[in-house]
């Protein structure tokens, strides 16, 4: 009989304590979502390098942040954090930086994952979320990728090319730094692109390692050494040296220049006619989009893999609307 | 009369024979004639031009650099000095409204005080040229980025193109500031006691300084004068491009101290020829004109540019090597 009393008893207490614990469970849980609508966010774009092409994204992520912070009614902040010069190594300490801040996700774009990796896995084992942005996300590393598809950014001016003098001519293609995925990637969507053409001949154009007077001297050359070249395409941000070269070579009626990119020196030779259009992606929309979706994975919503936020053709129709926006 | 003429024509002949110039000098016709020979475009008047406009402002700043390395020492932070005097020059211009030419002259300013600011951290402090000036490097280059955040400065008043576009008949307007560079230079080392001095501190600083020669008040002029120099091609470029790029020169330290050592300036101090710092940016610029030209493979063209840089060093080091061969074994001759 007591024994009965003392196991009912401690069955009660069981159960009483289970219940409690339950209850105690099911109120942390609503109080740490709460916190995680309530409380202040920070997040963290992490760039390749110092360049106006990134401060584009970076101009995106802090309207982004605005947005939310005025949706939410608490403070979304936004770091942006780029490292001096294109460097992994930097990069990775810059990242290693970001994290020890305990922000709640960080948007990076990547100079070579394989460099960066080891840092970003440290980092999501902190449970910190990461995105990455103007890079394609490598099978089996499970992260989201903001961006666009560089193929296509190529294909569009190499096409875009080809309609402008007619499907055939002499071209020459411009390479950026050859270790950047995307430049590599570009690089090789200009020429199977071009390929398609068979009264187009290809030449090499020379490399720029993203540089506008490295371009310039390369493509003064490459004018040189084809006084009959009809087309030039390049793979980065240094279009304006190419553009540069063709005035001083007096060519500005013979070269027909399609580059890559929206940055101011090029959207001004758009607007000068010396460079025809450009295939540009948008950086203030990869910027936003980082940031919304660190956001969402903050709050334990699930986000898609890939996430593409387009291109844009930019020619004489559009220039002047393109220059406002990175003007401002 | 006529015997004056062969002795100096002898005296010429002996002092071809003795330079390291010499040598240099035949690889750059040696790589003018086989680039004229294997490439049709090579002598093209807009090939050369282009050419000559590039060898301009590596030359120029080669020129600044080779004055350092005759007193032993160098500085790294030329290119962050003419892309900082370009980006002031152009902000002056397009901020603050002010005349281009007005603008042009602060940003020569804005070198010279840069370089002077160099000079007086090295000696003031007796810190390592070197050292010192990757760290100011750093400085220039940081404010650089603070200024403009690494956009550029675009829509330069056509007004001043010319400098860096233009012609002087066929001789492209930089490389004309490049030769006037080099004869104040010269006669700054040739017919000046300063010149002397230069040569005095790169041989043995201590016993410049016990000879009584000021050393760290010419170690600071020239710094400022390389500043000054490296603000020139700065703003050259602006006009070049017609925008103020926070990226320019970035290639322009290791180019201008590869055309003093290939011209047949010695690293040690001491040494050398300004004007062999604008044969060696020539041969620079050469390879890099010819490697397009002959179409090699792009991934190719850095191992192509550094082999034949490393041919060109040699054979200047090679004639003074026979040289001094020959000398040994006329001393030897005259001793038995």
């Amino acid at each position: 009989m007591n024994k009965k009393i003392l196991s009912l008893m401690l069955t009660l207490i069981m159960v009483v304590s289970l219940v409690i614990g339950c209850s105690k469970e099911n109120k942390s849980e609503v109080t740490e979502s709460s916190a995680k609508v309530s409380k202040d966010l920070t997040f963290v774009v992490v760039p390749k390098c110092v360049h106006p092409w990134f401060d584009e994204v970076n101009k995106g992520a802090q309207a982004q942040a605005k947005a939310l912070s005025e949706q939410l009614g608490v403070k979304v902040t936004v770091n942006y954090r780029a490292p001096v010069t294109a460097d992994v190594a930097e990069q990775n300490t810059v990242l290693e930086q970001a994290a020890a801040t305990r922000p709640d996700g960080i948007a990076l774009d990547p100079l070579d994952y394989e460099g960066n990796k080891a840092v970003i896995e440290e980092i999501q084992k902190q449970g910190i979320p990461v995105v990455l942005f103007d890079a394609s996300a490598p099978a089996g590393s499970g992260l989201t990728s903001v961006g666009i598809d560089f193929t296509e950014q190529a294909t569009m001016a190499s096409d875009k090319l080809a309609e402008l003098i007619g499907e055939e001519g002499k071209v020459a293609v411009m390479q950026g730094v050859p270790t950047a995925p995307n430049h590599a990637e570009r690089y090789q969507a200009h020429l199977d692109a071009l390929a398609k053409y068979p009264n187009i001949e290809v030449i090499e154009g020379g490399i720029d390692n993203d540089s506008v007077e490295e371009a310039q001297s390369q493509a003064a050359a490459v004018l040189a050494a084809n006084p009959d070249l009809e087309g030039y395409l390049n793979c980065d941000g240094g279009a304006a040296g190419i553009a540069a070269a063709v005035e001083e070579a007096g060519k500005t009626d013979q070269v027909t220049i399609v580059s890559i990119a929206n940055l101011i020196d090029i959207l001004k030779y758009v607007k000068k006619g010396t460079i025809t259009g450009t295939s540009s992606s948008i950086p203030q929309l990869q910027g936003s989009m980082s940031v919304l979706m660190l956001w969402q994975v903050s709050i334990g919503l699930d986000i898609p893999k890939v996430i593409d936020t387009g291109i844009v053709y930019i020619d004489s129709e559009n220039v002047d609307e393109w220059i406002k926006i990175v003007e401002n | 009369m006529s015997e004056k003429i062969i002795k100096k024509n002898i005296t010429f002949i002996n002092s071809l024979k003795k330079s390291n110039m010499t040598a240099i000098g035949a690889v750059l016709i040696l790589m003018i004639a086989l680039a004229s020979i294997f490439s049709p475009y090579f002598l093209d008047i807009y090939n050369l031009q282009s050419l000559v406009r590039d060898l301009a402002f590596i030359g120029m700043i080669g020129i600044g650099q080779s004055l350092l390395l005759l007193i032993g020492e160098l500085d790294l932070s030329v290119g962050k000095i003419a892309s900082l005097s370009g980006i002031m020059s152009g902000m002056m211009m397009m901020n603050w409204g002010l005349n281009p030419y007005l603008a042009l002259i602060a940003g020569l300013i804005v070198g010279l005080i840069l370089g002077y600011t160099n000079g007086l951290i090295i000696t003031k402090l007796r810190l390592n040229a070197m050292v010192a000036t990757i760290g100011m490097q750093g400085v220039y280059g940081g404010i650089n980025l603070v200024l403009t955040k690494g956009k550029a400065i675009t829509g330069i008043p056509s007004t001043i193109h010319f400098l860096g576009k233009g012609n002087l008949g066929p001789i492209p307007i930089p490389f004309v500031f490049t030769l006037i560079v080099l004869v104040l230079v010269m006669f700054l080392i040739k017919k000046t006691k300063t010149g002397r001095y230069i040569y005095a501190i790169g041989n043995n600083k201590e016993a410049a300084k016990i000879l009584g020669i000021k050393v760290d008040k010419i170690r600071g002029m020239i710094y400022g004068m390389v500043g000054l120099i490296s603000a020139l091609a700065g703003i050259l470029y602006v006009a070049r491009l017609g925008s103020a790029q926070s990226s320019i020169g970035q290639n322009w330290p290791m180019n201008s101290i590869a055309a003093s050592v290939i011209g047949g300036v010695a690293l040690t101090g001491g040494i050398g020829n300004p004007a062999g710092a604008l044969i060696g940016a020539a041969i620079i610029s050469i390879i890099q004109n010819m490697i397009v030209l002959f179409g090699v493979n792009v991934y190719w063209q850095s191992a192509v540019s550094g082999f034949v840089v490393v041919i060109a060093i040699s054979f200047s080091s090679l004639s003074t090597i026979i040289r001094e061969r020959k000398q040994r074994k006329i001393k030897v001759t005259k001793v038995s």
